[in-house]
């Protein structure tokens, strides 16, 4: 080698020697997997769920896989250190992927944590949000789930899967949720979760989702509601399931699993009226009845679409309804009035809050029915 | 004990005589012959008289190096025996002896007439006997040679699985025969050197005129002609004195032990340097690219053949780059790993009591002991080692908790990883390099190693073989070439040579039929 | 002089224009036109392609490379005090990208260590590579300028795949016009480095050609930074991206690959350091030729190791904290390069303009 290589190695090991850098070892630091926040008593109470490591075989019995440690700090950061004066290791905060905001903390102002949040390097802004719902961020991180070690990798799992399923609340990341809070014309949310009482004490169940209006959380919308919030904005996972009232007499129920949901929206400006047009395009598959009428036939097929159709529509207009009540843009038709008539909202913007609960809506379903799975008539006991 | 000072100088010293022609007289040359080789007990000196009138002859040659049954048909038969069946019946009055003798009565395929000392000791030296008639100062050597050699076997370093399997040995002659057994154009050259003041070892340069650039030929004549040395007993001694850079580690010459690989070199234009003594061949100019080819490349269909290079391309970097990567990713950046990973990592470091630098440093230095010990050891001792050094070492040191299971994990797959580099110069270079990238990771992770990257690149970019570029077709770029490093091209579209600065004929297919350029 | 090739003096070029601009201009021109910032990066193209003419109309009809170009335009004191002045600028410019990268790494890679450390280090590299030579530079800046390439590609499908709505660039239009032009001339000032094809533009295979390749160097990084822009609007949308230090670098902590690969931030700056180091080592190679040629020096290279002290040290003291560094960063460099690389250079091409005119008209006379 080079002298200059030579004086170069030199360099680096006398850096090393004299250890000029800050290393982490893993044996000395914390795993992060779940941050809770939430207000208390004027202070933010920042708690974590710290992963206890345990190779896959060596199951360690009856303690439990986390520890959740908890500080109070009278700014996040400060909270976030304070761990430190009662855990003995360097939490590593960068891995953790989720984020529970307090109802508490929601209710009085995001403005407290969100500067620290996007000026925090550690902090992933891929992590998933949710919002405790009548508990604190501390105790749902203190929950034990089943088949899952921790409830922090737990519940952004439940979120995806109950989207595939069910299709009822979206999975909100950090990134887009501070992104709807700085921009004008749309407001946050985040699904909430709550403790439900079960055999094995403790459990979480995902329950509403949580609507901001600005910086505060302005209320909560039930299931019915989220649903239609996600027909109005269909994200990216597609799925979920649609239970109506059996087209004819009886008593019986039709289930229809969503297989895709589009929606388009614009805004119509009549006469300094705004009008959201809002254009739902869905189709999905035939998978049981609970009666025994013969449903499946060709001429019964419009019928079966139009009240899916139905139940679709008043499931958005349940959402929008609540959205206007608490006056909270969450489908961010202020920034869709911003991007089709610029001119509209540099008058209307300033007082879009107030204009808001008024907008008038026009809503158009179109579903429609695909495939029927394994079977094409349902049993006829006999 | 009194020195004795004043030796009577009544013969001339060997080294004297060395430097002077052979004497005409054959007592002259007896006592001679006496003073060069006193103390040798191999060297048999044979005394005859031929003809009529009688002619004093004598025959020097090594025994064991010759073939005494064809001296004995081929020249003392003739001489003493048959020389009376000639025309001149045995009267070789007035007649030019030796002469005479060389064209019409001994009968070696291979003669030559040499008048210094010089030339024939070392033509003696090398298995011929000489022949020296009285009242000539010249000597006949005749080709005589005839030893015991290791057979053509195929080659422990370079194993391949489809291809030829002859590999060299230790005898110049074989060697070359088997490339001019696959070359077979008049275009083919092989030039010959003597190197090595004591050695006197035969060196030979081969390159088939009109691809190899004539400059570069006439380059490495140059410098090998500039070796003054005692002795050269392998190709390496050679490659030190010739090689453009001798500060780097970077290894700027080939070597190989098979013919094929040679010729398949040599087609690309390259120059091949052989020695006697030794079957590794030296192949120059050799790049970076030789780091990641084998010849089994060219031996294999080329879907699989470039899907196959593709992976030692990675595995090179793995060697090269995963335990430091690994350092840097667990000391300083640990958000790169999903939380389930990182568990199981910090699950497993729990209580080790070194910091994760040492650890590597550690397990990679115990590695390279463990592979050096099994070059070394005897066959039978060797797999008896690599299971105490794998199994109950590795084993016991994570029972124990001196080391991390994914740390053994990562310097075994950095192991399996750097035995994929065919080349051994190449696995040579990585394995130091490595420790290299290792504390620049544990000093500045992956910045650190970033870093040494670039340096280690500037260096790479600055080295020349033989003026070729190290790193010839990425930097400088030449887009019609990489793409034969990246994959394998394919033999029909493979139809120039790489180019080398003074190249005549670059055109492998097509465009004439002129054989060799 | 060593030959480049054309090839080369390409790598060379975007090597030089685009990673530093990759990591701050996205972020300025979303500060200035929130999401319609892409528009800027993209019209940059029109007088950037002036610029190209002009470099191009001097490096025709010059026959020196730059400094010696100075003095052979302006005369013998004028030009040579001119070509000192321009040294002192590369060293404040190679001084400003090393702090700006290291500033960078010390905030978001490595908290706590020394940042002269960080300096130190880099320096090394530096003059181990200067010590090379601009022959071995240009071949590594060719690895660096692939590598640098596909990884910017690749950066960007991902995002724009994973994490790009397309819905956050909307309303195209409504732009501010101040706010527009000031856009496009940041963009045009780091198009403005083109300034030293003066110097190599001599050393590669034919000097005609020079233009040509000039050409494809700026579009290649109208297009890097335009595509980087709209990605990284689409990732986050206007109104973040303008908070954002590094938008960019917030962008790929957003990338994961196959939800496993995540946070692959420290790639990114790893493939980064390689661009850093070729700005830095091409801005300082400048300087030491440049000094070459106007102290009559023997050879550039021995002048690295002694240059390398005033660059660590300025590189230090720039300035004392990042705001202050970002100022310098948006304000005062982006008024250096107009002066610098365009102002002087449309004079000098104004007074070639006048010789020329001259001597044709004597021409015709006699």
């Amino acid at each position: 080698m080079s002298k200059e290589s030579i004086i170069l190695l030199l360099f680096i090991m006398v850096l090393f020697i004299i250890g000029g850098c800050q290393t982490q070892e893993l044996n000395e630091s914390g795993v992060v997997a779940g941050l809770g926040i939430d207000l208390e008593e004027e202070e933010l109470q920042v708690s974590m769920q710290m992963a206890r490591p345990a190779l896959p075989g060596q199951s360690s019995g009856s303690e439990p896989a986390f520890e959740v440690v908890s500080a109070k700090g009278r700014s996040l950061s400060e909270g976030l250190r304070k761990i430190t004066l009662l855990f003995p290791r360097n939490p590593l905060v960068a891995q953790a992927n989720l984020l529970v905001i307090g109802e508490e903390l929601a209710k009085t102002d995001l403005a407290l944590i969100a500067d620290s949040i996007l000026r925090n390097p550690s902090i992933r802004k891929n992590a998933v949000v949710v919002v405790a719902r009548e508990v604190s961020p501390k105790d749902v991180l203190n929950t034990q789930v089943a088949m899952e070690s921790l409830s922090a990798t737990a519940i952004p799992r439940m979120l995806r899967n109950q989207e595939r399923q069910m299709g009822i609340y979206q999975e909100v990341s950090l990134e887009e949720f501070l992104n709807k809070l700085a921009r004008p014309g749309v407001d946050p949310t985040a699904p909430a979760v709550t403790l439900i009482d079960s055999i094995n004490g403790k459990a979480i169940r995902l329950e509403g989702t949580a609507v901001f209006k600005g910086r505060e959380m302005a209320g909560y919308l039930d299931s019915r509601e989220s649903r239609g919030l996600r027909f109005l904005n269909p994200g990216r996972i597609q799925g979920g399931l649609i239970n109506i009232p059996a087209p004819f007499e009886g008593p019986g129920r039709v289930g229809i699993e969503i297989i895709r949901s589009q929606t388009k929206v614009e805004a119509a400006n009549t006469d300094g009226q705004i009008v959201m047009r809002i254009t739902y395009i869905g189709e999905g598959n035939y998978y049981e009845q609970t009666g025994e009428a013969d449903i499946l036939r060709l001429e019964n097929i419009p019928v079966l679409e139009s009240i899916c159709a139905e139940q679709i529509k008043s499931d958005m207009q349940a959402c929008i309804k609540q959205a206007q009540k608490l006056k909270s843009d969450i489908f961010g038709w202020g920034n869709i009035v911003y991007s089709q008539h610029p001119a509209v909202w540099a008058e209307l913007g300033p007082d879009w809050e107030e204009i808001f609960p008024g907008v008038k809506t026009e809503i158009k379903v179109e579903f429609e029915l695909r495939r029927t799975y394994v079977t094409d008539q349902s049993l006829h006991y006999q | 004990m009194r020195y004795i000072k004043n030796k009577p100088e009544s013969k001339p010293s060997p080294q004297e005589v060395i430097h002077t022609d052979i004497p005409a007289s054959l007592d002259e040359i007896r006592s001679q012959l006496d003073t060069l080789y006193q103390f040798c007990s191999d060297i048999v000196i044979r005394e005859f008289v031929f003809g009529n009138p009688e002619t004093r002859g004598l025959m020097v040659y090594f025994d064991g190096l010759v073939n005494k049954d064809e001296i004995e048909n081929n020249i003392l038969r003739p001489l003493l025996l048959d020389i009376d069946m000639l025309d001149v019946k045995g009267d070789l009055t007035h007649r030019d002896i030796i002469n005479d003798v060389k064209t019409r009565i001994i009968s070696p395929a291979e003669l030559k007439g040499v008048k210094t000392w010089d030339e024939l000791i070392r033509r003696i030296g090398s298995g011929d006997c000489a022949l020296l008639i009285d009242g000539y100062g010249e000597g006949l050597v005749a080709g005589t040679r005839s030893w015991q050699s290791r057979g053509i076997e195929s080659p422990d370093n370079e194993v391949v699985i489809f291809g030829p399997k002859e590999g060299f040995n230790e005898t110049l002659r074989f060697n070359t025969a088997q490339l001019r057994r696959r070359i077979k154009s008049s275009n083919f050259k092989i030039e010959s050197f003597v190197l090595g003041r004591i050695t006197k070892t035969d060196v030979i340069i081969c390159y088939i005129k009109n691809i190899a650039p004539d400059s570069m030929v006439e380059e490495v004549k140059k410098r090998v002609n500039g070796i003054d040395i005692d002795g050269i007993l392998d190709t390496n001694y050679i490659k030190e004195f010739i090689i453009d850079d001798n500060k780097t580690l970077f290894s700027q010459v080939m070597h190989t032990e098979r013919p094929d690989r040679v010729c398949g070199q040599l087609l690309e234009g390259k120059i091949c340097i052989l020695v006697d003594g030794s079957p590794m061949a030296l192949v120059l100019p050799s790049t970076f690219t030789d780091y990641i080819t084998t010849p089994d490349d060219y031996y294999t269909y080329y879907i699989p053949a470039s899907l196959l290079r593709l992976l030692r391309f990675t595995a090179f970097w793995m060697s090269l780059l995963l335990p430091s990567l690994y350092v840097a990713v667990i000391t300083y950046h640990h958000e790169m790993i999903p939380t389930a990973l990182l568990l199981t990592i910090a699950a497993s470091r729990e209580g080790v009591p070194f910091p994760s630098f040492v650890e590597a440093l550690l397990l990679e230095a115990m590695f390279e002991m463990l592979r050096e010990a099994g070059l070394r050891l005897p066959r039978a001792v060797g797999p008896a080692v690599s299971i105490v050094g794998a199994l109950i070492i590795g084993d016991a040191a994570v029972r124990a908790g001196l080391v991390s299971t994914p740390m053994v994990v990562v310097v075994a797959a950095t192991g399996i990883a750097s035995f994929v580099t065919p080349s051994y110069n190449a696995s040579l270079v990585v394995r130091i390099l490595r420790f290299g990238f290792l504390f620049a990771s544990a000093v500045l992770g992956f910045l650190g190693i970033m870093i040494v990257l670039v340096i280690v690149l500037l260096k790479m970019v600055s080295l020349s073989s033989f003026g070729v570029p190290y790193l010839a077709p990425l930097a400088p770029l030449n887009l019609a070439q990489i793409s034969d490093i990246m994959v394998r091209r394919p033999w029909f579209v493979n139809r120039s040579r790489p180019y080398l600065e003074g190249m005549r004929n670059q055109q492998r297919q097509g465009n004439g039929k002129d054989e060799g350029g | 002089m060593t030959r480049i090739s054309n090839s080369q003096l390409y790598c060379i070029l975007v090597g030089l224009l685009t990673p530093m601009a990759f990591l701050q201009i996205p972020g300025l021109l979303a500060h200035l036109l929130s999401q319609n910032g892409w528009i800027a990066a993209f019209i940059a193209i029109v007088p950037g392609y002036g610029l190209v003419l002009l470099f191009n109309y001097i490096l025709q009809h010059s026959q020196h490379p730059f400094p010696y170009l100075l003095i052979e335009h302006l005369g013998q004191p004028l030009g040579r005090i001119l070509g000192f002045i321009y040294v002192l600028l590369f060293l404040f410019l190679t001084s400003h990208s090393l702090r700006l990268f290291t500033d960078f790494t010390e905030t978001n890679v490595l908290p706590g260590t020394p940042i002269s450390i960080h300096i130190g280090v880099l320096i090394l590299a530096l003059v181990l590579g200067i010590r090379a030579g601009i022959g071995n530079l240009a071949r590594l800046m060719e690895i660096i300028v692939i590598c640098g390439l596909t990884f910017v590609l690749v950066l960007v499908l991902i995002v724009i795949l994973q994490q790009g709505e397309i819905e956050r660039l909307l309303p195209v239009g409504s732009l501010n016009y101040n706010n527009l032009a000031v856009a496009t001339g940041t963009n045009l000032f780091i198009i403005s480095k083109l300034f030293i094809v003066l110097s190599f533009g001599f050393w590669c295979g034919n000097k005609d050609e020079a233009g040509i390749v000039m050409k494809k160097a700026m579009i290649t990084y109208v297009l890097v930074i335009g595509m980087t822009t709209l990605s990284v609007l689409m990732a986050f949308g206007g109104t973040i991206t303008s908070v954002l230090t590094f938008p960019t670098f917030s962008m790929v902590t957003l990338v994961n690959i196959g939800n496993f690969i995540q946070n692959i931030d420290i790639i990114f700056i790893g493939v980064w350091i390689l661009g850093i180091y070729g700005i830095a080592v091409l801005t300082w190679f400048m300087a030491c030729y440049s000094l070459q040629i106007i102290l009559n020096l023997h050879d550039y290279r021995f002048v690295a190791a002694g240059t390398a002290l005033l660059v660590g040290i300025t590189s230090i003291l720039i300035s004392s904290n990042i705001l202050e560094l970002l100022v310098l960063t948006q304000v005062f460099v982006p008024v250096l390069y107009c002066f610098f690389f365009i102002i002087i250079p449309i004079l000098l091409f104004l007074l070639i303009l006048l010789k020329a005119n001259r001597s044709s008209s004597l021409e015709s006379k006699i």
